[in-house]
């Protein structure tokens, strides 16, 4: 059970992935299949070092968490390098989730250093991390504790061999969260996957013969939002002035009102037409409409470009204090969404885009200068120690204590 | 523009604000998940080791959370070393400490396990891990393993408490039942999934450890284990 080597005190050696592509899909294959469509449960990969190809001790140490389906990708996408793959702890959670939510540290980096034997192995101290990592892991921090650096790498692992074959250098797409057609096909599968099940069962009980369309209609609505989404998605910036009490937002420019309306005169467009095969259309409208509700109601945090609706802190402004900014550029290089442009005279950066903002906090967190924070919806200061110190919960709540 | 300074007359660095929803941030209802899951016997087991410490102890409360083990010791007149990698549980751990005039016996700071190369060796009389290993990857698992051991006195001891997965199939089979919609408690209450720590008295003895007491609690699945480090 420990390996022999283990036993005797000796570091760990690195583990071999195997390279044939097939035998990778095939075992990827059920990772793939489990992680793909019950993505929402905490499936974990067995933390440590591992080699891709031939690593010797100059080749680049490329860190991820070890949720299952982030590793399996990772090492499809980077099977054709020379590098070593550090498994962080990151709880079964996916890089971005786990960074955000205080289970991806500076703790969990140092640790994978620590463990896995990685500085035996390699004769330089840089740690390439996801970008999306930088809401959680202070790099300053790491450095301290064991020596090794953090450069932050892109922020998809596909982009990351033409990082490294451009000297570890990001182009501007790079760095950015994009939400592509593959992508939000793969959201609205996900989506309805589980949800026509449990509409089913739920029909199964209140309307049988509905049991059917409504599935389908799940599957259909879903990949129409989520397929659709550049159409609608200029609708859902915060151009218009929202009241604050409003507890959630359920989007802006009108979209959940003007689905619904579309989704209820589809409906009985369609029992005008005679398609609709029911003797209660109104029940259909109804069933419908709830549906398109319960899809929409966060329509903005099913997306990666765009903040909840319902977390609080989507109010709160990004600011920075030229006064403190030192021109260390760490902001330009961890903002998912390129808010931030760099005064090349006045040597300092800024917030060109505060609209694109989607409150994550990595600028505030990497700062070395501490020259980020939010400024809240009441007009306080969140200072950012309280941003590096408290995480977001499951319900996007960052707890702050009086 | 967006460099303008902060529009607020109380523009001070502490500013903060109080949430007064119901579902606040995970390590504040994490005693009362904890207590959920393990049906109440983690309460239980402070009192049974109370014993254990004693005054002018030096004790490591590996992973102290909200502080349940360090109070303990402190109240018997130890000295206390309390790590926790989480600033919120540390802040909890904290004030309860305060609350009860112990904070001058523990002193809290924020590591991993992966951080105590500092520490000197063969220093503690007493380690405790209280549902940390069910945290820990098996390498970590391992590496704190002989941290323990090197941390440890030679007469010390090492205190674990953890989940564990039942040894009879029947056990199992019944527990598998349970588990599932506890741990789906468990994820919305804490935030987190805990997995059973598989093998852990192979591993010890593997490790140089020789257990001195064990006893099981829920169906055996709440394992506590008493350890002492053998030669190395």
């Amino acid at each position: 059970m420990l390996a022999k080597s283990e036993q005797n005190g000796i570091v760990p050696e690195p583990g071999e992935l195997s390279e044939h592509f097939l035998i990778t899909l095939l075992r990827d294959f059920k990772a793939e299949f489990l992680s793909f469509l019950l993505r929402f449960l905490p499936l974990s990969a067995k933390t440590g070092l591992y080699r891709l190809g031939n690593p010797d001790r100059n080749a680049p140490v490329l860190v991820t968490g070890n949720y299952l389906l982030t590793v399996s990708r990772v090492r499809r996408a980077w099977r054709h390098l020379d590098a070593y793959l550090l498994i962080a702890n990151s709880h079964g959670i996916n890089i971005w989730c786990a960074a955000t939510g205080g289970f991806l540290t500076h703790h969990e980096i140092i640790s994978a250093v620590k463990t896995s034997g990685v500085t035996e192995q390699v004769d330089h101290r840089n740690l390439i991390l996801p970008q999306l990592a930088a809401t959680g892991v202070e790099m300053h921090r790491v450095t301290r504790s064991t020596g090794w650096h953090v450069i932050w790498g892109p922020v998809y692992a596909k982009d990351v061999p033409q990082f490294l074959r451009s000297g570890q250098k990001k182009s501007p797409e790079m760095r950015v969260v994009k939400f592509p057609f593959s992508h939000r096909l793969e959201m609205a599968t996900v989506w309805a996957f589980p949800a026509s099940f449990i509409v089913a069962l739920i029909m199964r009980f209140i309307w049988p013969a509905a049991m059917l369309p409504m599935a389908a209609f799940t599957w259909g609505l879903a990949l129409a939002l989520f397929l659709g989404f550049p159409l609608f998605q200029g609708t859902l910036y915060p151009g218009v002035h929202i009241p604050r009490w409003l507890p959630v937002e359920f989007s802006v420019g009108g979209f959940q009102l003007l689905l619904l309306l579309l989704t209820a005169g589809s409906m009985l467009l369609l029992w005008n037409m005679g398609l609709l095969p029911t003797s209660h259309p109104w029940r259909a409208v109804g069933f419908t409409c709830l549906m398109a509700l319960v899809l929409s109601v966060d329509i903005l945090g099913s997306t990666p470009v765009l903040k909840s609706g319902t977390h609080p802190d989507r109010h709160w402004q990004i600011i920075l204090d030229p006064e403190v900014c030192k021109g260390a550029k760490t902001c330009l290089d961890v903002c998912p969404k390129n808010c931030f442009d760099f005064l090349t005279e006045r040597k300092i950066a800024m917030v060109a885009r505060p609209v694109e903002c989607i409150q994550c906090g990595a600028c505030i967190v990497q700062c070395p200068f501490d020259a980020l924070y939010f400024l809240n919806d009441r007009g306080f200061k969140v200072a950012p120690e309280t941003v590096r110190k408290f995480k977001l919960n499951l319900l996007g709540k960052r707890a702050v204590k009086i | 523009m967006s460099t303008s300074q902060p529009k607020t007359a109380k523009g001070n660095a502490m500013s903060t604000y109080v949430l007064m929803k119901f579902l606040e941030s995970a390590p504040q209802r994490y005693d009362l998940g904890i207590r959920i899951i393990t049906f109440g016997k983690l309460e239980k087991i402070p009192r049974g080791i109370a014993a254990l410490f004693s005054i002018d102890q030096e004790v490591l409360d590996i992973g102290c959370g909200t502080g349940t083990f360090s109070l303990l010791a402190a109240r018997k007149g130890a000295r206390v070393k309390a790590i926790d990698p989480n600033p919120q549980m540390l802040e909890i751990a904290q004030r309860r400490a305060e609350a009860l005039n112990l904070h001058k016996r523990i002193r809290f700071e924020e590591k991993g396990i992966a951080e105590l190369d500092k520490e000197p060796s063969a220093f503690y009389d007493r380690i405790v891990a209280s549902l940390i290993f069910s945290e820990l990857s098996e390498n970590e698992q391992i590496y704190a393993l002989r941290e323990i051991h090197r941390l440890l006195k030679s007469n010390g001891l090492f205190i674990f408490i953890d989940e564990i997965r039942p040894g009879s199939i029947l056990k199992r089979a019944i527990v598998a039942l349970i588990r599932l919609p506890l741990s789906l408690v468990t994820l919305l209450i804490t935030g987190k999934v805990t997995h059973p720590v598989s093998e852990i008295e192979p591993k010890l003895r593997e490790l140089h450890f020789r257990t001195v007491r064990r006893r099981t609690y829920n169906f055996d699945t709440l394992l506590l284990l008493i350890a002492r480090p053998n030669g190395r």
